[in-house]
């Protein structure tokens, strides 16, 4: 099963040496240059902004003490409810030309056209400033966690010995969280490279762009395969950064009590540039964004909210729901089968389906139609041959084939859960139960069941709301006029419908702020203990 | 005889590698016994055998007569063997109250029988109060009592404790050990604890097995071990101690550096051989007016007393207890005699 889960990345993989004939030639005298030097470009500015927003308000909300810190140490998760392509859309209706930013400022200016300088969000410094604002709590996040378990130790020591706040934060904290700040930051780089939406939108040509161009413009499936290959090779590049930096962080959380942590109380001057900075950044990454959103979607609301609209969510929830327990299935299956029968092969199996969730969609896209859509030739041809019967497409163009593609992408999220779940359930507390005349069936029901209830709903929650917001490879291999709620904004956006496209996008930020409670309320409940 | 437990000549292999080698013990019904060994010997190996959980590779296991595990690979399954657990992480339900984790192994009785053998069990352990807390609202002391009172509710033919002890403050473990003797031995429970500490094993125990290396070095009360210990290993591992050279002149004396030591021998050693003698520190008493006079090398405080280690000669060393008012410097001389009963000698080869 695993094997089969890994199918679109090797794949992908075994397309390097096919040839691609003339359009990859054509491709790599052409864009290849830019797809690199964007991609490089975007990730150098992803990284900037990630690293000073996540680190800068991680820093201050673990060790300072300003007013709303309590607040912002969970509302600074909200923006990762916003995915990229929306905050996009968002921030192009709003600081475009005829945007109400603008406006404003020529009817202040008495301005007209031309007349006055304003940056271009529609560009690469756009998009990196878009990503950053929703990617950066994924550093927020480890390095807030690196940041509380170093404290005690450490910190305290650095304080004892006379350095102030920030020769602390530059000689101490900041280079023992560089394992956990690094980890974060290839995990935003990884979805800086997997996003298709907004830098297809902003019109910035990455990987993920020239593959669609290939597949449905060139339509070379080699090449885009190609294409697919060389981004995993940036990707896999972030994968192994990530897990060595992990390795190192385990050294680094000996010890995990943070009760001795006494935060710097800042007041006048400092508390309001702390508040102003972490206000800031929720504000843009969150706050107005979301506003907006919301602003555009009760103007259109009448017009927008019928019939077509519930088939929407109909088939969004559908999927969602069908790819999540899916995914808790298989997730369940392998998390047993490592915890009865330790092997390698096991344990290789399962990071080997656990690797999907590194891979942009568009790469997975790309490898789950090419062998789908060579099954389905065969069958179809066999069937001709033998029984004079077309059979047609089986999979290719089918929810079973999207599904698949969501189960290789997402299956490592519930996989996690899981695992994490089965983790707590100790071998000895089995044992315990057979002493006491427990049998495997009965240990499961009156053991495991409870004890990973809320695991069980974690995993399906977190699958559904990745499922419901993904874009790139719905759109590839979605069944004919099959849409969902985020094609169905990508395609108002695409045509500048903006506030048409507001209702969809809502509902899909509206979803993704559950795991972002959920997160937040294991963040607080992990504190307590 | 009516063994609670029987354990015969039994092995026990991880693949190639023995970690049980050719152990036998039994127990009474009622009595308490201890595995005592350093980490690694396999004392555990012993205990999930007994559960159930480790098949035996030699020898027989029996619970109340019956024979629970051969090599002959026809192992009872532990939910079969009525045994007890306690383990060394408590292993408790966190998704349970400490009522319902105490009726966990109950689900055969009716509610009302349910509910009257919790009550009984959480006065037993004190807890009564604490019923509908959940484990991890209690102290590491309490829920050691839970696991304990869980794991006897069914009224197990054996009670195993795993290392029980060595997740709590050392202060609150001697207290807890001599606890739970008393519960035990009030509900005539046969039980077997595992540990690594002998105060433990001491406090806990009626009969004690001193393992090393896989193998059992001897089988016997607390005072056994410690005052006739069958070999040098068991004398090293147990209490505190010196040996010093010595040999043997007749049957009631050895002759050592100290001079002429009488008492009786704990084993038989031949006459005219060189020994190596075990002097422990209650051996030794102070004793000013004493001709044998040795210099301080080392003294720790204990409180209510002094540790000295004296200077015999160049080799030779012994260690003496000292009322901690007697207090001399490193470098003095002391004056001490020595009051021996039994006379522990271990032939050197």
């Amino acid at each position: 099963m695993a094997t089969l889960l890994a199918l679109p990345v090797w794949v992908v993989i075994g397309h390097i040496w096919m040839p691609a004939g003339d359009v990859w030639q054509h491709l790599a005298d052409t864009v290849l240059q830019d797809y690199i030097t964007n991609s490089l470009l975007l990730m150098l500015g992803v990284a900037i902004g990630t690293l000073i927003l996540g680190v800068g308000s991680a820093w201050l909300t673990t060790m300072c003490n300003f007013p709303g810190r309590s607040l912002f140490e969970w509302g600074l998760l909200l923006p990762m409810a916003m995915p990229a392509y929306i905050i996009a859309y968002t921030y192009t209706g709003l600081l475009d030309f005829a945007g109400p930013v603008q406006s404003l400022l020529r009817e202040f200016g008495g301005w007209g056209y031309g007349d006055y300088w304003f940056p271009e969000v529609r560009s690469i410094e756009g998009a990196a400033t878009m990503m950053s604002l929703v990617l950066y709590p994924y550093i927020y996040l480890l390095s807030r966690a690196a940041f509380l378990g170093q404290s005690l130790c450490v910190l305290d020591v650095s304080r004892s010995l006379g350095n102030g706040p920030w020769r602390t934060f530059f000689t101490v904290a900041l280079p023992l969280a560089r394992p956990a700040i690094i980890a974060g930051l290839s995990l935003a780089l990884m979805e800086t490279l997997a996003d298709y939406g907004t830098v297809q939108y902003f019109g910035v040509s990455t990987f993920t762009t020239g593959i669609f161009r290939a597949w449905f413009g060139l339509d070379n499936a080699a090449a885009a395969a190609q294409l697919s290959a060389m981004l995993l090779l940036f990707v896999f590049t972030l994968v192994v950064l990530e897990r060595y930096s992990r390795r190192n962080a385990q050294y680094h959380h000996t010890s995990q009590r943070h009760q001795g942590l006494k935060r710097y109380e800042l007041s006048g001057w400092s508390a309001k540039l702390a508040f102003g900075f972490t206000f800031g950044t929720l504000f843009l990454g969150f706050i107005l964004p979301a506003g907006q959103l919301l602003y555009w979607a009760l103007t259109t609301a009448e017009e927008s909210l019928d019939s077509e609209f519930l088939l929407l969510i109909w088939n969004s929830l559908e999927l969602a729901a069908l790819a999540s327990i899916l995914a808790l299935l298989l997730a369940l299956v392998m998390a047993y089968g490592k915890r009865l029968h330790e092997s390698p092969v096991i344990n290789f199996a399962v990071r080997l389906a656990g690797m999907g969730y590194a891979v942009p969609g568009t790469v997975i896209a790309v490898g789950v139609i090419i062998p789908f859509a060579a099954f389905d030739n065969s069958v179809d041809g066999w069937m001709r041959n033998h029984f004079d019967y077309s059979t047609g497409l089986i999979l290719s163009g089918t929810t079973i084939a999207l599904i698949f593609a969501y189960l290789v992408r997402f299956l490592a999220v519930s996989l996690q859960t899981v695992e994490a779940g089965l983790g707590k359930i100790r071998p000895s507390m089995d044992e315990a139960a057979r002493s006491m005349g427990y049998r495997s069936g009965e240990i499961a029901r009156a053991v495991h069941i409870p004890m990973l209830r809320g695991s069980i709903l974690t995993a399906l929650l977190l699958v559904f709301v990745d499922v419901l917001k993904e874009l790139p490879a719905t759109l590839i291999l979605r069944p004919f006029n099959f849409n969902t709620l985020a094609v169905r904004a990508y395609e108002l956006a695409s045509d500048e419908r903006l506030a048409d496209a507001s209702i969809a996008a809502l509902a899909i930020v509206i979803t993704g702020i559950i795991p972002v409670i959920l997160l937040s309320r294991s963040i607080t409940r992990s504190r307590h203990e | 005889m009516n063994n609670a437990l029987q354990i015969h000549n039994v092995s026990i292999a991880y693949g190639d590698n023995t970690v049980i080698n050719n152990v036998s013990f039994s127990l009474d019904r009622g009595e308490i016994g201890s595995l005592l060994g350093p980490s690694g010997c396999g004392k555990s190996s012993i205990l999930r055998a007994i559960a159930g959980f480790e098949p035996v590779t030699e020898g027989a296991i029996q619970l109340q007569g019956r024979i629970v595990s051969t090599l002959l690979d026809k192992m009872v399954p532990p939910e079969e063997r009525r045994v007890g657990m306690v383990f060394q992480d408590f292993a408790l339900y966190p998704h349970l109250t400490v009522a319902k984790n105490i009726a966990f192994g109950l689900r055969k009785l009716s509610s009302s029988d349910q509910q009257q053998r919790v009550t009984e069990l959480l006065q037993l352990i004190g807890l009564k109060d604490h019923a509908d807390a959940y484990p991890h609202q209690l102290s590491g002391g309490q829920q050691q009592r839970v696991a304990l009172a869980r794991a006897m509710a069914p009224r197990p033919d054996i009670l195993l404790l795993d290392e029980p002890f060595s997740g709590l403050d050392v202060e609150l473990r001697q207290q807890l050990a001599k606890e739970i003797r008393m519960i035990l031995k009030r509900e005539d429970i046969t039980a077997i604890l595992v540990t690594h500490d002998q105060q433990e094993a001491f406090a806990m125990a009626d009969k004690i097995g001193v393992l090393h290396q896989g193998l059992m070095h001897q089988w016997g009360s607390g005072y056994e071990i410690y005052h006739r210990p069958s070999n040098i290993t068991v004398a090293e591992f147990i209490g505190e101690g010196r040996l010093i050279k010595g040999k043997v002149i007749d049957g009631h004396h050895i002759e050592t550096a100290l001079g002429s030591i009488a008492g009786n021998f704990t084993a038989e050693v031949a006459v005219g051989h060189e020994v190596s003698l075990l002097l422990r520190p209650d051996d030794i008493i102070h004793n000013d007016e004493s001709d044998n006079q040795f210099e301080v090398m080392d003294k720790i405080f204990r409180g209510a007393d002094y540790l000295y280690t004296l200077k015999i000669n160049e080799d030779t060393s012994l260690l003496c207890m000292v009322q901690s008012h007697h207090n001399h410097a490193i470098g003095e001389s002391i004056g001490i005699s020595l009051q021996v009963n039994d006379l522990v000698a271990f032939p050197i080869k």
